[in-house]
């Protein structure tokens, strides 16, 4: 599962003008503004003001679940004319609505989000994208607490259920753990 | 350009072990970019190596801290997390694992490589071997009587199957180490405070990190006396677990030895430079062993039971490994062992005469050691041991000739061609022939080859059974034919392990072989195949090697021998 904060300004991140993503397993992808964006099946979308959408530089797969904050009345319309659906609309970045939307996206597991963080945006973005990603954080940090891991025997049982990156991490861990 | 991820994460040893390999690639791909992986505990090892332009390290120690003595499983969670999306930024050309633990297996299954050689494990569990020395590095350890090769030639082998190279075409270097100047100054530092006699001092390591290749304490005081005579003084090496042990030796010495306690004293460089200082380096098979033969001091190593000779030797020329003459070693379970032959038949007189030969640069002459044999090292195209003082000369023909043989088979075996064996037979006698000849005690050579030559009808025969058997699986019409089938391969498959659990070579090829393609008949049939056609070259051999000899001897004296 992926998160993707947008914001406004957080798509010309690279000199070429295009936006730079850090994918799940830790590697940046590079999504072409031309062409848009291709994202990951079961990427889930937290898009700052609804620029990011007229501008098409989210190519949102239907379904994919899209919390779009913005608190003019006027742009939410406007965003809901491009026909995308799954979108939830909040005015604006407080915690509960992120969490709200998390959960319901079904993000259970800590290690498997990954949130585009962009130094300059995140300045130029102000006070509005710093309330949002705070309030990431802190959903993350509730998640995390929920799906510690406190024992060998949990360790096992979480690697059964795990795949890609967490199932490489857990397993690794096991044969830590057993000191061949 | 190639970009080459080798993973070698543990023991000092092993790491320092492929050193030489690193080295000989980046001789050999001048433009390859090399990187290693080890882990957190052994990293220091790669410290100042101009040869490796990155060195991973695997965060094995932190994360086994934080889950099993802090209870913080989200910690090494996170430690992992780093270390594998760290690792996957890199691309490899070619990955290769020369470590068959499964945490170098999952991480060599992991990284991303276009090529990957070794034992590589999948997320899943999925698991495969890549390459014929992996292979044979895999289960060598199982039957190491038989292996006719060191450990870095494996190493320098499978690295080359790995990159596509011809077998040999990397040129062989020998073991090396780097420590800075201030490491050698204190070294020296420690000497001077000492009042060490700098030009005329011997370093003995008591102990070892097995319990196995361990001495026994009660011998280690001889020694210093012995050298405190000849008038060279004598530091003792090792871990700070050693330092306790290597008191006791020095008490036991007496309150006039001139005998100093090193261990835990230096780092590895530290200690390093200190070894370099010596005239002579006495010690079990020990990361010093290596570090003494990279430092080129000479070095007398006392190999006890499980330790071998071909395999762990110092891979550097001019070293002497004492090894036992007893008939059990190497041996297999070193654990469970009561008699301790290997090591209570080591006479510490013998020791300390050949260190003193070796310090002065004696010949060994015909001189006879009871208990051990003497073994000086060289490396031309491959490691090479050469008997000096000790084993019985037709024992050391016979052995030679077998080392030979073994080799000449494993390589024909994974060149696909098993047959060239017998142009190595005859590459043998005309080697060996007239020494052969010449020797008076050609009855014992006889006696010894006819004892090699039943072990392989041996093997001959239970190769037989498992082809017919897993021909009758292949073949088997109904469930009754089939378990029927799978019975007689059963039986087989025990037969072999038997074979390698007496430490048979094929057995242990069979065993690993077989248990990679457990549920594909054809598959063992091949491997069963090959163990037939190895079993009948040895067979071949033996039988051609007395068939010239009784040849020669009715040519000179007429004398009949029945084979």
């Amino acid at each position: 599962m992926y998160v993707f904060i947008k914001g406004e300004k957080m798509y010309k991140v690279s000199p070429d003008g295009n936006e730079l993503i850090l994918k799940k397993d830790g590697t940046m992808a590079v999504f072409n503004k031309e062409s848009g964006c291709k994202f990951p099946e079961g990427s889930a979308f937290i898009s700052l003001g609804a620029a990011a959408l007229f501008e098409k530089i989210l190519m949102v797969e239907k379904n994919s679940p899209v919390l779009l904050i913005e608190p003019d009345i006027e742009m939410q319309k406007a965003a809901a004319g491009f026909g995308l659906e799954n979108i939830t609309y909040a005015d604006n970045s407080g915690g509960a609505a992120i969490k709200e939307f998390l959960k319901k996206a079904g993000l259970k597991k800590c290690a498997n989000i990954r949130i585009i963080r962009n130094r300059d945006a995140y300045i130029s973005a102000g006070s509005f994208y710093k309330e949002a990603l705070a309030a990431v954080n802190s959903a993350l940090t509730e998640e995390k607490k929920s799906g510690e891991i406190r024992s060998i025997e949990e360790l096992r049982e979480a690697s059964k259920r795990a795949s890609g990156l967490e199932k490489e991490v857990f397993e690794l861990m096991l044969l830590v753990y057993s000191v061949e | 350009m190639e970009k080459i991820l080798f993973i070698q994460p543990y023991r000092y040893g092993d790491i320092l072990q492929v050193m030489p390999v690193i080295r000989s690639v980046r001789e050999a791909l001048p433009g390859a970019e090399i990187h290693f992986l080890c882990d957190d505990y052994f990293a220091e090892v790669l410290d100042e190596n101009p040869y490796i332009a990155k060195k991973l390290v695997f965060p094995k120690m932190k994360a086994l801290a934080d889950m099993k003595y802090r209870g913080n499983f989200t910690a090494a969670g996170r430690e992992m997390e780093d270390f594998i999306i760290n690792l996957k930024k890199e691309e490899y050309s070619r990955v290769i694992n020369l470590n068959f633990s499964k945490s170098a297996s999952l991480i060599a299954g992991i990284c991303r490589g276009a090529a990957k050689s070794g034992r590589i494990i999948g997320v899943n569990g999925e698991h495969k071997v890549n390459g014929n020395w992996s292979s044979y590095m895999l289960f060598f350890t199982a039957a190491r009587k038989h292996n006719p090769y060191n450990i870095v030639d494996m190493f320098y082998m499978a690295a080359e199957e790995g990159l596509g190279l011809e077998t040999g075409s990397l040129r062989r270097e020998k073991l090396f180490f780097f420590a800075p100047r201030p490491d050698y100054e204190t070294a020296d530092k420690f000497i001077a405070a000492n009042n060490i006699n700098a030009g005329k001092v011997v370093g003995i390591q008591a102990g070892a990190s097995k319990r196995h290749r361990m001495a026994l304490n009660e011998k280690y005081h001889l020694l210093v006396g012995d050298f405190n005579n000849a008038g060279y003084d004598v530091v003792f090496f090792g871990g700070g677990g050693e330092k306790e042990a290597a008191g006791a030796v020095i008490e036991a010495a007496g309150n006039s030895a001139r005998a100093f306690n090193s261990c835990g004293v230096f780092n590895i460089r530290q200690n390093y430079a200190m070894l370099s200082r010596m005239k002579l380096f006495i010690t079990a098979d020990t990361l010093n062993m290596h570090l003494a033969a990279a430092a080129a001091t000479p070095v007398l190593a006392i190999f006890y039971a499980e330790a071998y000779p071909y395999e762990t030797g110092p891979y550097a020329p001019g070293m002497h490994i004492a090894y036992p003459r007893a008939r059990c070693a190497p041996c297999h379970d070193a654990d469970n062992c009561r008699d301790r032959k290997c090591v209570n038949d080591i006479n510490m007189d013998e020791i300390f005469d050949a260190g003193m030969k070796i310090i002065n640069g004696e010949d060994f002459g015909m001189k006879n050691y009871g208990g051990i044999n003497i073994y000086l090292t060289g490396i031309d195209s491959a490691y090479r041991l050469e008997l000096q003082a000790g084993m019985e000369d037709a024992e050391a023909i016979v052995e030679n000739i077998y080392k030979e043989l073994y080799s000449g088979y494993w390589e024909g075996l994974f060149s696909g061609n098993v047959d060239a064996f017998s142009t190595r037979v005859e590459q043998i006698w005309e080697k060996y022939g007239e020494e052969l000849e010449a020797n008076p005690d050609k009855d014992s050579i006889i006696a010894m080859l006819k004892q090699k030559a039943s072990e392989y009808s041996r093997l001959d025969a239970m190769s037989t059974e498992g082809i017919e058997a897993a021909e009758l699986l292949q073949k088997a019409a109904d469930k009754t034919a089939e378990e029927k089938a799978l019975n007689r391969l059963r039986a087989a498959d025990e037969s072999m392990k038997k074979a390698l659990k007496k430490g048979e070579m094929l057995g242990s090829y069979y065993v690993v072989e077989c248990g990679a393609a457990a549920n594909s008949p054809e598959k063992i049939k091949k491997v069963y195949r090959n163990i037939k056609r190895a079993a009948n070259g040895f067979i071949f051999a033996v039988a051609f090697l007395m068939q010239k000899i009784h040849e020669h001897r009715l040519e000179n004296d007429g004398e009949m021998i029945i084979v």
